[in-house]
């Protein structure tokens, strides 16, 4: 009826680490115990401010796609790496995305299985960071993407205002 | 030639790619990403990785297509991703060239597949004479202002 799934991720004794929920519909901003009535312009610190100096970290072998992800990131202000194309052992994402807040990874990359990179980030994080958010030419793939501990997903070619959108949304979800 | 004629045969040859389809919003969102962030270079980067790319991707399917038997999957491949590209490029002639192009591989034509070839060859040929075009226009106008200076 909601369209929805429910499922839980364990951790290696097999135990719930954590249960996720998946709807599909638009999450409308938190709701404060205070404020019903209020503005919701009050109830949070501007989307904006939350995205500048966000360390992101880019995978994808694809160098067009690098190049444009890499320029409207820096134009919302966030501060880009990105690995050299064909480096993605497990040592050397995990290192680089130690050291970030986002990684942003190409679900459709020759050489690489992203949804193995987004896990093995999951696995290695403590913490809040990094977040995952995949880019995709494909539909349908949210599930997936999920499962894999992917917090959020852009649709190929990617635009300006839904990066932003996207990014708004994984850093006011937690 | 004077700066403002070099911009009008700029504007006018934009207007004109835009108005035939040549290319979308898509090339217009990387365009005012350049204008806006005072970031020359951004555009002609994009364009010229596209360019590069494209050639190289119809050389392998041409490759591909001559094989005695050939393998539509690869081809399949290669179209999908010569549709990414210029998708991301805000390409929309190649791009929609390349979704029909992929109909023929699923129906495993080499025949509409060639045909299919020469269609995308002769779209990315055009685009790319315009982007080329384009980015010399863009070269002297700003050599020409920077004389001004």
């Amino acid at each position: 009826m909601m369209q929805g799934n429910i499922w839980a991720i364990l951790d290696p004794q097999g135990l719930p680490e954590s249960m996720t929920l998946v709807l599909r519909f638009q999450l409308q901003s938190p709701l404060t115990s205070s404020n019903l009535g209020g503005s919701f312009e009050q109830q949070y610190a501007s989307p904006s401010c939350q995205i500048a100096g966000l360390k992101v970290l880019l995978i994808d072998d694809d160098d067009i796609n690098l190049v444009i992800a890499r320029k409207f990131l820096e134009k919302l202000g966030c501060v880009v790496s990105s690995l050299p194309s064909g480096s993605t052992s497990p040592n050397s994402v995990g290192a680089s995305a130690a050291s970030c807040q986002l990684v942003m990874v190409n679900l459709e990359m020759v050489r690489v299985n992203a949804f193995d990179v987004a896990l093995r980030i999951r696995q290695s994080r403590s913490g809040r960071w990094p977040f995952v958010m995949a880019m995709t030419s494909e539909h349908n793939t949210w599930e997936k993407c999920a499962q894999s501990g992917i917090n959020g997903v852009l649709k190929k070619p990617v635009i300006l205002q839904e990066l932003k959108d996207e990014l708004v949304r994984i850093l006011q979800s937690t | 030639m004077a700066g403002a004629a070099l911009r009008d045969q700029l504007s006018a040859l934009l207007s004109s790619m835009f108005s035939q389809g040549l290319v979308d919003e898509q090339f217009e969102q990387l365009q005012m990403l350049q204008d806006e962030g005072g970031t020359p270079g951004f555009v002609a980067e994009v364009v010229t990785l596209f360019c590069d790319d494209a050639e190289r991707i119809i050389a392998e399917i041409a490759t591909l297509l001559e094989q005695p038997i050939v393998s539509f999957d690869k081809v399949d491949a290669f179209v999908h991703q010569l549709k990414g590209s210029s998708a991301s490029v805000g390409a929309q002639k190649v791009k929609f060239t390349c979704m029909q192009f992929r109909q023929f591989c699923q129906e495993k034509s080499r025949d509409g597949c060639l045909m299919a070839l020469a269609v995308v060859r002769n779209e990315f040929y055009d685009l790319r004479n315009k982007f080329q075009t384009m980015l010399q226009l863009e070269q002297q106008i700003q050599a020409y202002d920077h004389k001004q200076q």
